[in-house]
């Protein structure tokens, strides 16, 4: 471990190191409110619909980072 | 209904499958309107999350129409449009009441396969192989959430799909490194990987305050997202990240960074050299580590990195995901 993070150079620079899985339940709301009031809109990042049957065609552009792909949507209930 | 299932390394297809039904009294069933494919879900196309098994359908970032209900759900009706996280926690836990959802001790079957491999076990987690649940994911016609009394929220009919579906992990996910990365008023932030996550952690680090971020990446439209975003960025291809924050920072450094599970090369050695109060970090470079590792706790801070069980945690993941 101690070779893979310089906890040396941490300590002398006094840093603080967070991680963690997201606690999604406890942002939804207060993000739906932000999205609501306008401060921003999340759509932003989707670069590529698709149909759930495009899916694997997706997996492997968006792994290949092929076409530009950023955020891959599927709409299967369409 | 038709369903995305993985076959193995590098092959997933979209077969037809059972419908899924309600089996708990707090589950919901919900009808899919949108989902979206994860970067993470690439750890599982590529063969990285074992063990999955023929058939086990993927994607945790999901969206719908409940069309049924377990007894016990009360808070939500049929009809109603829903946004669900990623994690599947009870609300009742240890962990839950502390709202360390992800930390829910309840929600994963397999906790002790998840524990041996990772040193700890997170809450359960949609279509995200057996170790953590093996509970089918969202990229189908329809999903079967469990605890839905306590996971999904209702959806205002003025918020499209498009602007709720990322509530689901990316937004939060990102805004959760800006909030760890305790942003002050006019702050400077570095943020290494520009994917999806990258570009939420972007903005909320602005929302949160943040003076300047400067974004680092090498694809060009990620690059130029960033900047649509209102980040500064750099192209780490093309010049030397160490170098051009302390350039840009009157030689002192940002003031936290954050690394994105997009970044693929070993950086902490230069992290340390730039940061001076705090950095989050969501998963390792993957020249380090082969799994999508996942820290063992939510909130490390110095104490816990001294304590033998966090360390013996830490070796014994360290071992086992070690390429």
């Amino acid at each position: 471990m101690g070779d893979k993070i310089p906890l040396g150079a941490a300590m002398n620079k006094g840093l603080t190191i967070k991680t963690g899985q997201t606690h999604v339940q406890a942002y939804t709301k207060p993000l739906m409110k932000r999205i609501e009031a306008g401060d921003i809109d999340p759509s932003f990042v989707v670069t590529h619909p698709a149909s759930l049957e495009d899916a694997p065609a997706m997996y492997k552009k968006f792994r290949d980072k092929e076409d530009g792909v950023i955020k891959v949507v599927l709409r299967p209930g369409r | 209904m038709r369903a995305l299932c993985w076959h193995g390394k590098g092959d997933v297809r979209v077969d037809t499958v059972p419908d899924p039904t309600i089996q708990h009294p707090r589950d919901a069933v919900i009808k899919i309107t949108a989902c979206a494919i994860c970067g993470s879900d690439l750890h599982l196309l590529d063969g990285y999350q074992p063990p999955m098994e023929t058939g086990d359908i993927l994607g945790h970032e999901n969206m719908g129409e409940v069309i049924e209900l377990g007894s016990e759900v009360t808070n939500l009706k049929i009809g109603d449009r829903v946004v669900v996280p990623f994690t599947i926690s009870c609300g009742q836990c240890w962990f839950c009441l502390k709202g360390l959802y992800s930390c829910c001790d309840r929600t994963n079957p397999n906790a002790e396969m998840a524990a041996k491999a990772m040193g700890q076990s997170p809450a359960g987690l949609f279509g995200f192989s057996h170790m953590l649940g093996g509970y089918s994911g969202g990229q189908a016609e329809y999903l079967r959430v469990p605890m839905a009394d306590i996971g999904p929220i209702k959806v205002p009919t003025s918020v499209p799909d498009e602007q709720a579906l990322f509530l689901s992990d990316i937004f939060p996910t990102g805004y959760m490194a800006a909030v760890n990365a305790q942003i002050e008023a006019g702050d400077t932030v570095a943020i290494w990987g520009c994917g999806p996550v990258g570009q939420f952690a972007i903005r909320s680090a602005l929302l949160l305050g943040a003076g300047r971020v400067i974004a680092i990446d090498e694809v060009p439209e990620r690059l130029a997202m960033a900047e649509a975003g209102g980040a500064e960025t750099i192209d780490f291809s093309k010049t030397d990240v160490y170098d051009e924050l302390m350039k840009r920072t009157n030689k002192r450094g940002p003031d936290s960074a954050s690394m994105r599970s997009a970044a693929r090369r070993p950086v902490m050695g230069r992290l340390t050299q730039c940061s001076t109060r705090s950095r989050r970090q969501r998963s390792w470079p993957r020249t380090a580590f082969t799994s999508f590792a996942r820290p063992s706790c939510a909130a490390a801070r110095p104490a816990p990195f001294r304590s033998p069980a966090f360390m013996s945690a830490w070796a014994t993941r360290f071992r086992s995901v070690r390429p």
